[in-house]
């Protein structure tokens, strides 16, 4: 009775505790596995390859990987390792082929034996024959990579196959040539794989996912999957912001590489900004052997070590109804985002530039100003996003039938929470200490914008909302406490020019310009306003394709308008975003 | 009507045609496989060939569940007190014939009921889970006794590191708020017997003088609802012909805010009054159905229904329940009467054939293994050749001893029913077998402890 064909599905405990899957899983197949070459997870497929030709075994020699210089040509390629024609099954098989390429074999096994230079110099099939070298008028006789030659011998079908063996030791000596045939690595009616290959043989070379491939995968698989830079565990009692960073500005954005090979807390430094970089501070293959087991678990970027405390939950009062969600981002926070990033660009041209900089006797001005300018921009940029995300929610709401209509919010507000529960007027100001204060203020966590925010999440959590409109609130929401703690950095850099003389020597001098000193610079930021506002609107009536060139016409013209806005602080006058009283 | 597919005459294999095609339950570990049209003809060819031929149809190669052995001298684990063996009510069906068990009414002496703590306690080790249920009679007539034994029991399992659980199967009307917070703090599983809303409750369950209990039961037992939190209380319908409309008394019930309502029939009471004859089977087995459609309804709403057999038929066929017997009785359990006489569970009472032993001297082990062996459910007719006996389990001893085995079809139907809506709701509601405690009512397998039936 076969029930084979049968489709059996095991439903209750039992029956699945039970039930036996007939045959080997399809994961055991060859062709199943991910990344079964170059190593390999289960066998190395270049393993076949070795002895694609009867009674010869390759070895494919190359560089260690494709960015390494090619500073030994002579050696690469697929290097005869030795002659198999006593024990490869193909080669007694009892036919006239086989007999004949015995005989052949065995008539030059001396030769080829007598040297170990012998490398693969073509192959021949169907009537067209594959070089094993580089054909470049600059570079004659320039052998391919060991590589390279592999991939080509993948290319070759089973069957009839002719190749030439060359010794690389003495480029004039005669060639030796075979007429054979390109192995079956399987048999083709039971999968069988062919006997020539020892036992052990395809499982050469295979990865260790748990130890150096953690330093080295390169395929998309698991190991290679982990942090690159992240944050260390905190100690306990170590004060934290509500996303569980550490309070301390910089411990807080200090980045540490993941496999760094100096573990201790006291002396982390943070990780530098490439792999490469990272890389002779890291685990090396000799210690990871002994150490991956001391690589941390990482959840939310921070490496837990001993005692994992989840995150705090956060409560909040959702709004009433759409209407009063939609007045709120539309009255209160797009309007509120828009001001920051002004703000925060209106201050960032305040800052001398790093080459100004450079001329001063303060010896690491132009470090700071670069680290402050770059920090401002980011945020400033944050914030632009922020802006966009507002609108998008507000899009959202209105195509989910949630709001009768929807125009763009573009403008700024009047007023900014002050952060100690009262308001202040926007205001266009330099980078001083009161102003960079004030920036601490309005980002600080579980202040306004923190808990507005909390509340558009906790609205959105209502399934009446569409589904991917929380993550948007969670993302701007999460910015929030990053923004802080930058800005708590920015304070750290500035306090070498507390009581300086003259003060703020790191500041131009910089005021409010009239609209005609900043007309140039006005009438790009009234076309981004224009751009956006169009792009946005159509976006939300589903029109991508005509919103995208607004939306990103006026991204180019953000540009712009650094540029000139930086020509114009340079001179001492700062746009005007909104109408001076 | 009691469905044609209960008739199968495979002992080793049920098939059954659901919504999402056939299905086949093993008798081997309770296995219910999925299956395709071709698979299920070739097990309905194989099913009397006996358990081989139908493993094979699915590719097993064993049997899963061990072979069926009578349990060895098993440690003692429950006890039920008979602490007062009278009781205020005098219903129609009482198989302790209004509380008594036929003799004279009597209360249980504290030294007997503080042996009996001692005695179960007596080997208990770090860990052991041990139960103790009250009954009767009405057991709160024995209100002061039961709250001692209670006393004892939590601090012997305190000196031991063993966890004591209580319950309680009471008719609600000598209930006192005190009383609920003496269950609520010992987390008690509280059974209260209600057999229908007013007057049908009143019309099977009267005062010795012939006055409806239910309007006391109810008044006394609602404050109760409101205060449980570690306490579990659970309505316990008796159904006999009288009150066979059992979706009008789920749906009272749950009204009332009762999380946990469970039927059980008369099979056997000792005047035979109230007994269910063979035409009210068929009618109890559709309303057992229409309840457990209106549960498959409210679950795929997301919403709760206090059927509490439907519950636990789920959760036992999701398990794949194999049971050598029907409940613990004779085994890990004993019913103890107001003498300190111990007995196969507490429905045989004073009743010579269930005696094993007293609790001065402990569990008579020679009649135990001699019971252990008769009762086994491979030895029963006609469990033996049933597909439904590991799910089953043989029936209550007690009545089949006294009427044989006349509600097989009964079971068998209903467990077919049970067996299409797991499929179903194993489909639908996944997440409710995925082992949320929140779906049965708060405190899931406690309901109504493992091991006596009661009823």
């Amino acid at each position: 009775m076969d029930n084979r064909s049968g489709k059996i599905f095991p439903r209750n405990l039992t029956a699945r505790a039970a039930y036996q899957v007939p045959g080997n899983p399809t994961v055991t197949r060859l062709e199943d596995a991910v990344g079964n070459c170059y190593p390999g997870l289960e066998v190395d497929v270049r393993n076949f390859d070795r002895r694609f030709f009867p009674g010869l075994v390759f070895e494919f020699v190359g560089r260690d990987d494709n960015g390494a210089p090619y500073d030994e040509p002579q050696r690469y390629g697929a290097w005869l390792r030795y002659v198999d024609y006593l024990f490869d099954p193909e080669l007694q098989a009892d036919n006239a082929d086989a007999r004949r390429l015995l005989l052949d074999i065995e008539l030059n096994a001396g030769t080829l034996g007598a040297h170990t230079d012998w490398y693969l110099e073509w192959v021949e099939q169907g009537g067209k024959r594959l070089s094993m070298r580089l054909h470049n008028p600059d570079n004659p006789d320039y052998p391919l990579d060991g590589l390279y030659v592999w991939r080509l011998l993948r290319g070759l079908a089973p069957g009839a196959l002719k190749i030439g063996l060359k010794r690389r030791g003495a480029p004039d000596g005669a060639e030796v040539v075979f007429e054979g045939w390109r192995r079956h690595f399987t048999d083709p009616v039971t999968g069988v794989i062919n006997n020539a290959y020892l036992p052990g043989e395809l499982l050469q070379s295979l990865c260790s996912p748990w130890q150096h491939d953690f330093r080295d995968c390169a395929c998309m698989y698991w190991a290679s999957n982990h942090p690159d830079a992240v944050f260390q565990e905190l100690e306990p009692g170590e004060p934290i912001l509500p996303n569980d960073q550490a309070a301390n500005p910089l411990l807080g954005n200090l980045r540490v590489d993941w496999l760094r090979a100096e573990r201790s807390r006291d002396i982390s430094a943070e990780a530098a900004n490439t792999i490469a970089k990272n890389r002779p501070y890291q685990f090396d293959h000799f210690q990871i052997n002994h150490e991956w087991q001391n690589l941390n678990v990482v959840l939310h970027d921070h490496e837990i070590d001993s005692v994992y405390v989840p995150l705090r939950e956060r409560h909040a009062n959702p709004y009433a109804n759409p209407a009063e969600l939609a007045r709120e981002l539309r009255e209160k926070l797009g309007p509120m985002e828009m001001t920051l990033a002004l703000e925060y660009l209106y201050a960032r041209f305040s800052l001398l530039s790093p080459e100004e900089a450079a001329g001063s006797h303060w010896r690491t001005m132009k470090e700071d100003v670069t680290f402050i300018r770059g920090g401002l921009m980011i945020i400033a940029t944050c914030e632009m996003q922020h802006l966009r995300w507002v609108n998008e929610l507000l899009w959202m709401l209105h195509n989910a039938g949630l709001t009768p209509s929807y125009e763009p919010v573009l403008h700024p507000a009047p007023q900014l929470p002050d952060g100690k529960g009262g308001w202040r007027d926007s205001a266009l100001r330099r980078l001083t200490p009161e102003t960079l204060d004030a920036f601490i203020n309005i980002e600080r966590p579980s202040g306004f914008l923190d808990g507005a925010y909390s509340r558009v999440i906790a609205t959105l959590r209502s399934p009446i909302y569409p589904a991917h409109a929380i993550e948007l609130a969670e993302r701007i929401d999460s910015d929030g406490v990053d923004h802080y703690s930058r800005f708590r950095e920015v304070e750290t850099a500035l306090k070498a020019y507390q009581g300086a003389d003259p003060a703020l020597p790191y500041l131009r001098r910089v005021e409010i310009g009239t609209p005609e000193q900043a007309a140039a610079a006005l009438a790009i930021y009234q076309e981004i306003l224009r751009d956006l506002g169009q792009g946005y609107t159509d976006y939300a009536h589903g029109g991508m394709a005509e919103g995208a060139p607004l939306v990103n016409a006026a991204r180019l013209k953000m540009n712009e308008l650094l540029q000139v806005g930086e020509k114009l602080a340079a001179d001492g006058i700062g746009i005007p975003f909104w109408p001076q009283k | 009507m009691i469905a044609a597919s209960s008739f199968e005459a495979s002992p080793d294999v049920h098939l059954f045609d659901t919504e999402f095609g056939p299905h086949a339950l093993l008798a081997d570990a309770s296995q219910v496989f999925a299956l395709d049209e071709q698979t299920r003809d070739e097990l309905a060819r194989a099913a009397g060939l006996g358990p081989d031929a139908v493993r094979e149809v699915i590719g097993l190669s064993r049997p899963l569940a061990s072979a069926m052995e009578a349990p060895r001298d098993p440690p003692l684990r429950s006890l039920s007190l008979a602490v007062a063996q009278a009781c205020n009510l005098g219903c129609t069906y009482c198989y302790a014939q209004e509380g008594s068990f036929g003799g004279k009414a009597k209360e249980m002496a504290w030294r007997t009921a503080e042996t009996s703590v001692r005695r179960l306690f007596a080997d208990a080790e770090r860990g052991d889970t041990l139960h103790i249920s009250f009954l009767g009679g009405e057991p709160l007539a024995a209100r002061e006794l039961l709250r001692d034994a209670t006393e004892l029991a939590v601090e012997l399992g305190r000196a031991k590191g063993a966890n004591a659980k209580f319950s309680i199967t009471t008719n609600g009307t000598l209930l006192r708020s005190d009383d609920g917070e003496f269950f609520e703090r010992h987390g008690f599983a509280v059974t209260v017997s209600l057999d229908g809303v007013g007057a049908v409750h009143d019309r099977l369950r009267p005062f010795k003088n012939g006055r409806g209990s239910y309007e006391r039961a109810i008044e006394n037992v609602l404050p109760l609802l409101a205060m449980q939190r570690r306490m579990q209380i659970s309505a316990r319908v008796t159904v006999t012909p009288d009150n066979l409309d059992l979706r009008e008394t789920l749906d009272g019930f749950a009204e009332l805010g009762f999380t946990s309502v469970g039927f059980s029939p008369v099979l056997r009471s000792p005047t035979g009054k109230s007994e269910l004859r063979a035409s009210d089977f068929q009618i109890l087995l559709a309303q057992m159905i229409a309840c457990g459609r209106e549960f498959e309804r409210r679950m795929a709403q997301r919403q709760r229904y206090p059927f509490a057999n439907m519950h636990s038929a789920m959760r036992e066929i999701h398990r794949g329940t194999h049971r050598p017997y029907p409940c613990g009785a004779g085994a890990g359990y004993f019913g103890v009467s107001a003498d300190g006489d111990m007995f196969a569970c507490h429905r045989f009472v004073d009743d010579a054939a269930g005696a094993m032993g007293h609790v001065e001297t402990g569990v008579d082990r020679a009649r135990q293994r001699q019971w252990l062996e008769e009762r086994l459910v491979d030895r029963q007719e006609p469990c033996r050749s049933c597909w439904a006996r590991y799910l089953c389990g043989g029936g209550c001893h007690h009545e089949v001893i006294a009427r044989g085995r006349p509600a097989c079809d009964f079971i068998r139907g209903w467990l077919d029913y049970c067996l299409q809506a797991y499929v179903r709701l194993s489909v639908l509601r996944p997440d409710y077998f995925g082992g949320s405690p929140d779906y049965f009512g708060g405190s899931p397998a406690e309901v109504v402890f493992e091991a006596p039936a009661l009823s």
